[in-house]
């Protein structure tokens, strides 16, 4: 299904009765259902292995009953933690097959790529936020943050899907090397999570939740549009694209 | 008429009996008075109190056949009402020479009365006129019937505190034990108080003859349990016990004393959900006694938090725990070439849940831990992490709640204009 970059809406405001006023607002397309499908079935795996994972680590933990006290025998815990890791590696090699046979993958693939605008970026967020500049940087499609943490995630998915997958078959794993290197995956599992773990508090809850500019949320992950308002906010190079005013933004280097 | 014929009866066979055995009168002259339920006698030591003999019951007993004053001897010969005889105790080792004598050396033995008042004598536990034979069920030092006989005083609790007796719960945690279980279904081979404690010759733990004398529990256990004995005798457990190393573990340290479950209960602290804390941790995780000992203390926590220890404090049932390695009564040290865990042995002892373990299970530390000595891989990849989560963590804050403060500024701003427009034209 083909989706417009851009869409209008015409709403009819005003009372009833009284002179209606017809306002247009532009939409532009920030995420398409294909790729929302992708994030929540990220998002939903990544909960449960978080929960499910921790809930090992800190089995006495008040917040680890529902796997101790439903069903200890049958190892609830480890099944469940085990099937959102099957969804989770699957969904990371679809996602590596899109990103080269399609050509929306192929799209966005190229907008996240980092450049040193970005670290330029950040550093001006950072100046800005302090005072010292006026100028807020502008952003193209992606901002600096969501390119870090794509590559981050992309990071973290690969250690903790070799590590896990070396402790999930560790007959096989023990086959072809020494127990010492399940001691490593167990230690490189355990602190890796953790790090995934609270980046995703601290750093994405932050910028698509907590963010007085958000909250309580960035519902593009769920309508798949932005505003017009919400462009400008973070995505404001993108839009002068759209509208026309400036050429192709920021994802060539400069 | 009737009374008068019996009355004659009587005279003519006390004079009978006076004149050819000249003193023995028999139980059923005894029984003219005693066979009256409310008959009662008084002295100064018991005060008041019943002289009533069931005839059935005696006849009845393992003594049926005795004569009243066999016992009675003081009576013998004695015309009745014998008002002015002191009726004495009955000197049971009169007979019972070899049981009173175990007695008298016992924890229950008369000498210890001025301390222990409440000591009981032959007949607390065995009965009066209405003894049994041991093997008869009914009897009341019978296998199923002692701990009932014990629990008299072993289980009241003012006996137990003014006879200073230092377990007080001993009957109850017993009534819950596997023992018990047994022999209430039946089952006469199981234990029973004396199986243990021994029935006359009770003797405190601090003896040296004494059945529950640290060193000689295996001894007393191994009378029915000669397969775990047999094992545990190889076991460095008895070895360091038998050089004399009074912290070694005997049976009891491991399967608790009265309350013994079998390793199948949930509650039993030999559960493989609870060996780890509850048998093997009181002396392997002690920093006094591997001091004392020289062997690693931190065993119970590295395996409390391998995958294993972890899977098993959440309710896994399937994992290894420290008896699965370890052996349970045999256990040895690696360097054992017998240990289950001697390097030699593992590839075994991981196969029994790992098909086909290879020499592979051998090269690295079940027990690991990420301390600097011991696995310096580790420990420099748990502190490279700790200082990436630290840095990214710490600057992701930063970032972030510089951003915040900056939009909650510029929002406050918007919302309460007023109060800066005063200030910018200050």
């Amino acid at each position: 299904m083909e989706l417009p970059l851009k869409k209008e809406s015409e709403k009819k405001t005003g009372r009833r009765g009284q002179k209606q006023r017809r306002t247009k607002r532009m939409y532009y397309l920030r995420w398409t259902r294909h790729e929302r499908i992708q994030h929540w079935l990220l998002a939903g795996s990544f909960i449960v292995l978080v929960f499910s994972g921790f809930a090992l680590e800190y089995p006495e933990s008040w917040w680890a009953w529902p796997f101790i006290t439903l069903a200890p025998a049958v190892d609830l815990r480890g099944t469940l933690h085990r099937a959102a890791a099957t969804v989770n590696i699957a969904l990371a090699l679809y996602h590596l097959l899109w990103l080269i046979i399609s050509p929306r993958g192929r799209g966005q693939f190229r907008f996240m790529i980092l450049r040193k605008q970005d670290f330029r970026d950040m550093l001006n967020m950072l100046r800005y936020n302090l005072g010292n500049i006026s100028q807020h940087p502008r952003f193209s499609h992606f901002t600096y943050w969501e390119k870090f943490e794509y590559w981050a995630l992309i990071w973290g998915t690969i250690i903790m899907a070799t590590t896990g997958l070396m402790l999930w078959f560790e007959n096989a794993t023990l086959r072809l090397v020494p127990l010492k290197v399940i001691e490593l995956a167990t230690v490189i599992h355990l602190y890796e999570a953790i790090l995934a773990s609270l980046s995703i508090l601290v750093w994405h809850f932050y910028f698509v939740i907590f963010s007085p500019a958000v909250y309580p949320m960035n519902f593009s992950m769920i309508s798949g549009y932005l505003s017009r308002e919400e462009m400008l906010e973070e995505h404001e190079l993108e839009l002068a694209f759209y509208e026309n005013t400036e050429p192709i933004p920021t994802n060539e280097p400069r | 008429m009737g009374r008068m014929m019996r009355l004659a009866g009587i005279a003519g066979m006390i004079v009978l009996f006076s004149c050819t055995l000249s003193l023995a009168q028999s139980n059923e002259e005894c029984q003219e008075c005693h066979d009256d339920p409310e008959a009662t006698g008084e002295n100064e030591r018991r005060g008041e109190y019943s002289v009533y003999v069931d005839d059935e019951l005696y006849s009845n007993s393992i003594h049926g056949d005795l004569d009243c004053i066999e016992c009675h001897e003081e009576l013998e010969g004695v015309d009745f009402p014998h008002d002015e005889i002191e009726t004495r105790k009955v000197e049971c080792g009169l007979c019972h020479e070899d049981a009173v004598a175990e007695v008298s050396h016992s924890v229950h033995s008369p000498k210890f009365r001025d301390r222990a008042p409440d000591i009981p004598g032959c007949s607390d536990c065995h009965g009066v006129h209405d003894i049994l034979a041991v093997d008869d069920p009914a009897s009341s030092v019978s296998k199923a019937n002692q701990p009932r006989t014990c629990a008299v005083c072993h289980a009241d609790e003012e006996i137990t505190e003014r006879n200073r007796i230092v377990l007080p719960n001993v009957i109850s945690h017993y009534s819950e034990s596997i023992h018990s279980r047994l022999i209430r279904s039946g089952n006469t081979e199981a234990a029973t108080c004396s199986d243990c404690h021994h029935g006359h010759e009770i003797l405190s733990p601090l003896e040296q003859h004494s059945t529950i004398f640290k060193p000689n529990i295996p001894k007393t256990c191994g009378a029915c349990h000669e397969d775990a004995l047999a094992q545990y005798d190889i076991s460095l457990h008895a070895q360091s016990l038998n050089a004399g190393n009074k912290d070694a573990p005997v049976c009891t340290d491991c399967h608790s004393e009265h309350d013994i479950l079998k390793p199948e209960n949930p509650a039993a602290p030999t559960h493989g959900f609870n060996v780890a804390i509850e048998v093997c941790s009181p002396c392997h995780a002690s920093e006094r006694l591997a001091k004392k000992y020289g062997f690693r203390w931190r065993q119970v926590k590295s395996f409390s938090e391998s995958y294993h220890g972890l899977a098993l404090r959440g309710g896994k049932s399937t994992v290894a725990n420290c008896g699965s390695c370890h052996g349970v009564h045999d256990i040895l040290p690696s360097s054992d070439p017998r240990s289950r865990i001697n390097p030699a042995n593992l590839q075994e002892t991981c196969g029994a849940c790992h098909p086909n373990a290879t020499e592979n299970f051998a090269r690295g530390s079940i027990h690991f831990t990420t301390e600097l000595a011991e696995n310096k891989l580790t420990y420099f990849v748990r502190m490279f992490y700790i200082f990436l989560i630290t840095v990214t963590i710490g600057f992701m804050l930063i970032h972030n709640s510089l951003d915040f403060v900056h939009r909650v500024r510029i929002l406050y701003q918007k919302k309460y204009p007023d109060l800066f427009s005063h200030q910018r034209s200050e």
